[in-house]
């Protein structure tokens, strides 16, 4: 995870458990990584001895295979991402395809500054309290019935999700609506509001998190291995006029899957009401920190839309929490506590990755291999990547899918003529999008762990939800982007 | 059976003596070893007890104070350096092991070492804090000596010392470590840790652990993770109307059916043969202990059967305690034959009866005894000490391997 929570830090349960399955599979199951690390080895030297492929050049091949051992470590997670990340940019140095000076110097890249200043304004606003501040207020403006209620939980999260990421949101409110769901005596697993609520409190982070590059950083990526490649951009603002009535779309039609699906079951949120009160009571008044705070992440924010095409989206991060410090408004101790720093590295390495692969020709040759040699269309083409990224997502990292599809998409933009911000889009907005599995997802992750979510109805009902995101984000492209003069 | 019968056999001596006790004689008295317990005992408090060497290498204990009395059939005597066992006109020699030499040794803070651990044949027993929510609430169990250590919580340097001193000097070969209830979410095993943990890291040590079970079955995995090799959960008797008589607090705060399931759980979770439980003999009826016993291998449990010390409680006829109670042994033999279990890892080798001790009333020779002896012995104890840590280091899992979500 990008944050660590406080609730994280303070768990007292222990925090191991114990294999009790025959040791025989234990130890199959343990040993299982030598064999897989043996197996990468093998392949790693049978892609680097084969004989280069027409079209290919040696660089592109010695590229790919790095690309091919990474993907593979990212999709199984026999390393952690971050590591594969450096083992990436040690690899493409190490078999000749960039100066390593030069290979390095790509963990400087913008998108990794952005990203990390991202990440401390949004430890900040938890740190301080602001963000649950915000939380309550909204959340106690949907107390009227149940329904209300729970599209309070899927609204709050999605429009926190644009100024924070999403699983921080979702760990921020876990908390709070867990006490809702106790003061209104719902049980783990039975009934439905209890369900509903969680689905809405994950899938709302999910959605807002699209909409802009705070809610999900692996937009951020997508965007700075697009510039590093192409040298082309997308700034703060033109991405939320992109994709934000996508989210407003999903909103709606989430609320109508979860109405559905998860009829109420209870007359009154009273109980509920009365659980807001006392936290907002909790709260007392902001204090100066808060106030300063939410003072710096507004100006930075307007700063981001107005002035991001002047000034770099990271400078402004970077100088937004310099300020945090100039007011000693946050401790750097505070900050290493909520910040995982992994994040960084593994975001350097998948901008160097994206660059060798583009710079080489390999993911040209990697894109007409896979798919343009079956589809010159270059809307069957945003479909297809569309699709794969949604179903990627439910079985692997959200930033690995971006670092994985994005340079080779952008071969495919280049060798046909599309504009490569479609597809940055087409693979960074659906890459949020995994609703169907606890996994695919962090938010979803986080509302599962509460014990509310039966797996089998969130598949059911979450793979409904994937398909419509799938077939929205077709329309979008077709309809709504080229009148925003982004055409395909 | 006859008293010479039983005189002879020393799985029956050492039932004797455990139910009877022995007095010792004027002679033996002078004894140095004998009078060094005495001693001992009297001065720290600590209820030091006397070991005796039973032919067949059967270990017997019997606290060293009560072999004062004189109301005993049995009298151990000297003669010409030699030791006897002598009563019911029969006559057995015996032996007298040496006190281990770290009960004279202080540790580094000044506390003498017999305060924290004692050494019997083979495990040094250590309750490093007095800590128990049973004895704070007036509801301890009956036969609790955790009730009469009402100091302050040893050091867990302290306790390191006191184990190095007892390994030093082959004194004891495993760890055993006693805590008493405390009402939070881990029973007490939480307290035990940073002793676990210093022993561990110190010591090539197996670590047996005596505990009440947490209140979750995470715990249970806890406890194994920090290093326990062993744990018992003592239920005491199998009767429900005994049980919560005898342990009042472990049926107010716990519950009965709770150690059912801890054990049940524990057993899946430890090695096999190694989650131990003791039922007390001889203050249920045969029939109940029987079935204890039963269920209890059944569900991979080994229970360990002390016997009932007569004058505990007056209700009890001890006398006809003897006959009665040896076929038990045999059950427990059969039941742990049968259930596949293996009580090598046992530890109350001499305070209790146990399925080794089983062939003695008519029960199969177990080559249990042999691989206790393997066990026991410096290379065989490192071997067990590595497949523990081995089997430890390939069950255990951290939680955050499998809850860590796709998303970055």
């Amino acid at each position: 995870m990008w944050l660590l929570t406080d609730s994280d830090r303070e768990k007292d349960d222990p925090d191991v458990v114990v294999d009790s399955r025959p040791l025989g599979l234990v130890l199959l199951s343990r040993s299982y990584r030598w064999f897989a690390f043996i197996g990468l080895g093998l392949l790693f030297w049978i892609l680097l001895a084969w004989p280069t492929p027409t079209g290919l050049t040696v660089d592109g091949q010695r590229t790919l295979a790095a690309f091919v051992i990474c993907l593979i470590l990212w999709l199984t997670r026999l390393i952690p991402l971050a590591v594969t990340s450096l083992l990436a940019i040690t690899l493409i140095q190490l078999l000749g395809v960039m100066e390593s000076g030069e290979a390095f110097a790509l963990f400087g890249h913008q998108a990794v500054f952005f990203i990390l200043g991202a990440f401390i304004l949004a430890a900040a606003l938890m740190k301080t309290g602001l963000s649950s501040r915000i939380a309550l207020f909204f959340l106690s403006k949907f107390g009227g019935s149940p329904k209300q209620l729970l599209l309070g939980a899927l609204i709050v999260p999605a429009f926190l999700s644009f100024w924070m990421p999403e699983h921080a949101v979702a760990a921020m409110l876990f908390p709070i609506i867990i006490e809702i769901v106790r003061a209104l005596g719902t049980k783990p697993r039975k009934g439905n509001f209890g369900h509903a609520i969680f689905l809405s409190l994950a899938w709302g982070a999910a959605i807002g998190g699209v909409g802009t590059f705070l809610g999900g950083a692996r937009n951020a990526l997508a965007v700075g291995i697009l510039k590093q490649t192409t040298g082309q951009f997308i700034g703060f603002f033109e991405w939320m006029i992109a994709v934000v009535p996508m989210v407003f779309a999903m909103l709606i039609i989430a609320y109508f899957v979860i109405n559905r699906f998860f009829p109420s079951d209870i007359d009154s949120v009273e109980e509920a009401v009365d659980v807001l009160k006392a936290r907002n009571k909790q709260m007392g008044k902001p204090s100066i920190e808060e106030r300063m705070v939410g003072f710096i992440m507004l100006l930075t924010v307007a700063a981001w839309v107005f002035l991001g095409s002047a000034v770099e989206l990271a400078s402004i991060a970077i100088l937004a929490v310099v300020a945090l410090f100039v007011f000693q408004l946050v401790k750097w101790r505070d900050l290493e506590g909520y910040v995982n720093w992994g994040i960084i590295l593994m975001y350097g390495g998948a901008i160097a990755l994206g660059f060798a692969l583009e710079d080489t020709g390999a993911a040209a040759w990697l894109a007409q291999v896979l798919i343009t040699r079956w589809t010159t269309s270059p809307m069957i083409i945003i479909i297809v990547l569309a699709f794969i990224s949604i179903l990627l997502t439910e079985g692997m990292s959200n930033a690995a899918v971006v670092a994985m599809l994005v340079p080779v998409g952008l071969g495919i933009a280049d060798t046909h003529g599309i504009d490569p911000r479609v597809i940055v889009f087409a693979i960074a907005v659906p890459a949020g999008l995994g609703f169907a599995i606890p996994m695919g997802n962090p938010p979803n992750a986080i509302a599962y762990s509460s014990g509310y979510i039966d797996p089998k109805r969130m598949l059911k009902v979450g793979l409904l939800l994937d398909l419509c995101a799938w077939v929205v984000f077709v329309l979008m492209a077709k309809y709504y982007w080229p009148l925003i003069n982004i055409r395909i | 059976m006859s008293d010479t019968a039983t005189i002879r056999n020393p799985g029956y001596l050492k039932l004797e003596l455990m139910i009877r006790g022995v007095k010792i004689s004027r002679q033996a008295l002078g004894c140095a070893e004998i009078e060094r317990r005495i001693k001992l005992s009297k001065e720290t408090g600590a209820a030091l007890e006397l070991e005796i060497v039973l032919p067949e290498n059967v270990l017997v204990n019997i606290p060293v104070l009560e072999c004062l009395a004189e109301d005993r059939p049995y009298t151990l005597i000297e003669e010409g350096s030699r030791f006897y066992i002598v009563g019911r006109d029969e006559k057995v020699e015996v032996w007298i092991p040496s006190l281990p030499e770290f009960y004279d040794k202080k540790t580094t803070s000044g506390v003498p070492m017999v305060e924290i651990g004692r050494a019997y044949a083979g495990y040094l027993a250590i309750s490093p804090t007095p800590v128990c929510e049973f004895i704070k609430q007036d509801i301890a169990c009956h036969y609790c000596d955790l009730e009469s250590k009402k100091g302050r919580a040893w050091t867990v340097d302290e306790v390191v010392e006191t184990v190095e001193a007892a390994l030093d000097e082959g004194a004891a070969e495993f760890v055993c470590l006693n805590v008493g209830y405390t009402d939070t979410a881990d029973g007490g095993i939480a307290l035990l840790e940073p002793y676990i943990h210093a022993i561990k890291k110190k010591f090539d040590v197996l670590v047996c652990v005596q505990a009440q079970p947490p209140g979750e079955d995470k715990w249970i995995d806890a406890t194994y993770a920090m290093g326990v090799d062993s744990i018992a959960y003592n239920i005491e008797a199998y009767d429900t109307k005994l049980f919560s008589r005898i342990a009042p607090g472990k049926l107010r705060l716990l519950g009965r059916d709770r150690y059912f399931e801890a054990l049940r759980y524990a057993a899946k979770i430890f090695p096999s043969s190694a989650v131990v439980t003791n039922l007390i003999i001889g203050l249920e009826s045969i029939e109940s202990t029987n079935k204890g016993i039963s269920n209890l291998t059944a569900m991979g449990v080994i229970p360990t059967l002390p016997i009932y010390r007569m004058g505990f409680d007056e209700n009890m006829d001890s006398a006809k305690l003897l006959s009665d109670v040896a076929p038990i042994y045999v059950h427990l033999q059969q039941s742990l034959k049968r259930n596949k279990l293996s009580p090598t890892w046992i530890s109350h080798f001499n305070l209790a009866l146990n399925a080794i001790d089983g062939h003695f009333f008519g029960g199969e020779a177990p080559l249990q005894q042999k691989w206790q002896r393997v066990l026991k012995s410096k290379h065989g104890g490192r071997i067990a000490h590595s497949i523990s840590n081995f089997r430890r280091r390939l069950r255990v899992r951290s939680v955050d391997d499998d809850s860590t979500p796709s998303g970055f």
